[in-house]
């Protein structure tokens, strides 16, 4: 009899972990593999029949093949500028003990989370506009903080008693650093090269914006495709290429990190760090935090100086319907601000619930199930957001769903950008809980939910407010798959600011530089409430 | 009463728990010691319902437990490293299980605080318990693991993780709260002081089976196989015979009991149950001499092995010592009674 209700029990817990996994997989089935299967049919069976010749008419375009070349080129080129600049800064943040450090290396990181095209627009108000220059420098802005976290991070914690040890069996500065410094970095720096150069291989906007209509690479050639021309068969067919070459990053990226070397003999940060001593010292502080004051702050500031060249009247301005638009920009940030709620809750749901159900995935030991639903979950970070809104453009536009007329088709796409970003902060923290903690409580009289509710979501909980604020700034920034699918009487803040930054005239212009201005501080704002949470305690992120 | 009968429990087909039976009658304290390894907290987490038997019973009051669930077993149990709740304070982590059993929020709160005097931590209720101290830690956890009046307490080396000084303080700590309560406990522990101090009853686990139990002064006293007597300290053991019903070892007779098979046989003695004398039975030389607080343990080499003797006085390395035994001091083992 007893044994027949824990049976019993057994069987509704089960059925409740099922039904957990099984709402990422449907949501992820419908909204990501749906669309690219679509992509990949239009691609390769356009008559309902296979067709490859699609490729060799893409390939034998002498147009498109050097476009293809140049998004490897570009982003091979970004990445070396970014490493190159951000490497001496990561060691500045993270070996020199001074006065503003801790805000600096805060600061560092603003312009990794803002919106493309809020990035775009600060590098127009430089006046580097449709340049290539502009191109690699505003990717370098962009990812100067993740070399500076990625490899900054490891260095911080790197014992500096090798090289000491190095230096006292007489080897020079440099001799050290290539032979002892950069091997014990060399996982850090292939990561983050790897990262920056995926980023800037399916950067969109940036490329968009500043590369002005004779610079192209796969992802905006995508949608001009797309848009301009309506040729969607070609645009599937890019589609694929751009799939597999970010696939093929990705598995070298994972490739080059899984070769870590072995264990590193780590110290707390507080041991490595020490003043700069000696001119030298001194002078390659200075440099480098010019570097960050030019690369970082330079455009930012004159953006925001830019949307009030006489006060604040590109503001007001922003509540005004200008010719060619059919609502005044202001009414997108409301709208913004709305889909990124509604985006952030649904990420909330699919990846909290994707991130509780491959912890117990992996607790009871079933490997293949976690690492096909974390291989899913993951999925929507090498599927490009141009790639998204293609698919979504191509799949939703008819039965049986027949999504042209929702608005909630954008928060949707929002939300699958967000879904790897909320699973990748949510799960390290739930599998870290202390599994005794789990048994403590069911020792103390707390049933299996009561367990969960008592112990996995309070800690769960402040990891997912933090999930909250990046889904939301992901949302507020998103552009290239709204670009899309937006339709032209809601439009989101980024649309509305491209659509700015393309109509002629100063005052445009300064409206333009006003929603940006807006933009970003919306994005800080959220990424600020974040940082209030960050609470040691319960794990660092 | 908890009764335990013939328990099994394997790790993926290895049997951390072999077969043991024993009983923990109402009121009363048993301990279990034996080293790391032996099956200890394997058999405190199956009595909680966190492990499931492989085979054998484990009853209270004469029910079976197999399938009551952990949290209806209304049994406490003290994690080793104490497992407090990092996202709540001190009263949180006290009141769980009284919220848990249904109280009011006033109640639980009010019994909660309660349980936190008895240790000694009045005024830490709102504490994170990540600010306390190892000592102040273990308290909230044990107050944790009493406030819900448990049938049964359980502790998994509750005092594992302390320094020696905080460890004698708490063991006498521990003892006041287990007389005055009159509670029921089951507690385990590497650490035969610990075992000695606090027990009514001992069983000494090894390889996940019983190879001892009975009353700490006996067990103690006389430990009954050669495991239990090297675990208990008693360090020196050599070969014995019986002939005519008197044993006879190395270092001359025995006193035997009664029972003792005859034939082959082992003996026993603590390095304090040797001495140096001037005329012992064996000589042999110092090869080693270590200072042990009230006393000092001199190693001595024989051609009947080494022999570990404490002395009052430290002895010069290579000095030639004879060995005498203290016939009363030795316990006689069955031969071959290393499983």
């Amino acid at each position: 009899m007893d044994k027949h209700r824990v049976a019993l029990r057994g069987a509704s817990t089960a059925a409740r972990r099922i039904a957990l996994a099984a709402v990422p997989v449907a949501f992820l089935a419908v909204f990501l593999l749906w669309p690219v299967g679509a992509i990949i049919d239009r691609g390769i069976r356009p008559g309902g029949a296979l067709d490859l010749s699609g490729f060799r008419d893409v390939f034998d375009d002498p147009g498109l093949r050097h476009i293809v070349w140049f998004t490897f080129w570009q982003a091979a080129v970004s990445t070396a500028i970014t490493l190159a600049l951000g490497i001496p800064g990561a060691y500045v943040l993270s070996r020199y003990r001074f006065r503003g450090r801790s805000l600096l290396r805060a600061l560092v990181v603003v312009p990794f989370v803002l919106p493309t095209i809020v990035v775009s627009a600060a590098f127009i108000a430089l006046g580097v506009q449709e340049s290539l220059l502009a191109i690699l420098l505003a990717h370098a802005f962009f990812n100067y903080a993740v070399v500076v976290r990625t490899v900054g991070g490891l260095w911080a914690h790197l014992d500096t008693r090798t090289e000491e040890a190095a230096r006292v069996l007489g080897a020079g500065r440099v001799r050290t650093f290539l032979t002892v410094t950069l091997p014990a970095l060399r996982p850090a720096i292939a990561a983050a090269a790897s990262i920056v150069f995926l980023f800037c291989f399916t950067s969109f906007g940036v490329i968009l914006v500043l590369g002005g209509p004779r610079i192209s690479t796969l992802e905006t050639e995508i949608y001009r495709q797309t848009a301009d021309l309506l040729n969607l068969r070609t645009a599937a067919i890019l589609s694929l290429v751009q799939l597999a070459a970010v696939l093929a990053a990705i598995g070298v990226s994972g490739w080059a990190r899984g070769r870590r070397d072995a264990a590193l003999g780590l110290r707390s940060a507080s041991e490595t760090g020490r003043a700069p001593r000696g001119w030298q010292a001194r002078a390659f502080l200075a440099a480098n935090l010019a570097v960050m004051a030019a690369l970082l702050g330079t455009p930012i500031v004159v953006m925001i100086a830019r949307s009030v060249p006489h006060g604040f009247s590109a503001y007001t301005q922003l509540r005004t319907t200008a010719r060619g638009f059919t609502e005044p920009p202001i009414d997108a940030v409301w709208t913004s601000l709305r889909y990124a709620v509604v985006a952030t809750a649904i990420a909330l749901v699919v990846g909290g619930a994707a991130a509780f159900a491959l912890a117990h995935a992996s607790r009871r030991r079933r490997r293949g199930a976690a690492r096909a639903l974390d291989a899913l979950v993951m999925l929507p970070l090498g599927v490009s957001a141009v790639t998204v809104g293609f698919g979504f453009l191509i799949t939703f536009d008819r039965a049986p769903l027949d999504l042209r007329t929702s608005w909630l088709i954008i928060p949707i796409a929002h939300a699958l950008v967000a879904i790897p970003f909320v699973v990748r902060i949510v799960l390290p923290v739930i599998q870290a809980i202390d599994p005794r903690l789990r048994e403590a409580a069911a020792v103390l009289g707390a049933k299996p939910r009561r367990v969960w509710r008592e112990i996995d979501l309070p800690i769960a909980a402040r990891a997912a407010l933090i999930a909250a604020g990046f889904a939301f700034a992901i949302s507020l920034g998103e552009f290239g798959a709204t670009l899309f699918i937006v339709r032209p009487d809601t439009t989101t803040l980024p649309v509305a600011i491209y659509r700015l930054l393309g109509r002629p005239g100063a005052t445009s212009f300064s409206e333009a530089m006003a929603a940006s201005t807006i933009l970003m501080v919306l994005t800080a704002l959220s990424i600020m409430a974040i940082e209030r949470l960050r609470i040691r305690d319960v794990g660092e992120f | 009463m908890l009764e335990i009968d013939h328990l099994r429990v394997e790790y993926s087909g290895k049997p951390a728990v072999a077969d043991v039976s024993l009983a923990v009658p109402d009121g009363t304290v048993v301990c279990i010691v034996g080293p790391s390894g032996s099956g200890k907290s394997t058999l405190l987490r199956a009595v909680a319902g966190l492990e499931p038997p492989t085979s054998g019973t484990i009853r209270w009051d004469d029910r079976d437990l197999a399938g009551v669930p952990t949290h209806r077993r209304r049994f406490g149990l003290m994690f080793q490293d104490h497992a407090l709740f990092p996202h709540r304070d001190v009263l949180g982590n006290v009141a769980f299980g009284l919220r848990m059993s249904r109280l009011s929020a006033g109640d639980a709160e009010a019994r909660a605080r309660e349980a936190l005097a008895s240790v000694g931590l009045e005024g830490f209720e709102h504490r994170k318990v990540r600010e306390l101290s190892g000592g102040e830690q273990q308290r909230v956890a044990l107050a944790r693991s009493i406030a819900p009046k448990p049938r049964l307490l359980m502790l998994d080396e509750p005092l594992g993780s302390l320094d020696r000084a905080l460890r004698e303080r708490l063991v006498v700590d521990l003892h006041a709260l287990f007389r005055s309560t009159a509670i029921t406990a089951l507690f385990v522990t590497h650490d035969q002081d610990e075992a000695f101090a606090l027990a009514d009853s001992v069983v000494i686990l090894h390889r996940g089976l019983v190879e001892q139990e009975g009353d700490p002064q006996q067990v103690w006293r006389r430990p009954r196989t050669e495991f239990a007597a090297r675990f208990l300290g008693f360090s020196n053991v050599l070969d014995a015979r019986r002939v005519d019903g008197v044993v006879r070892c190395a270092l001359g007779p025995v006193p035997a009991p009664d029972d003792s098979a005859s034939g082959a046989l082992r003996v026993a003695i603590r390095p304090d149950g040797l001495r140096v004398a001037d005329a012992g039975n064996i000589t042999g030389e110092v090869v080693g001499c270590t200072f042990r607080r009230d006393h000092f343990l001199t190693r001595i080499a024989t051609p009947h092995g080494t022999f570990e003797v404490a002395t009052a006085e430290p002895a010069a390395m290579g000095a030639h010592l004879s060995v005498a035994l203290d016939p009363a001091a030795a316990v006689v083992l069955p031969a071959h009674a290393d499983r």
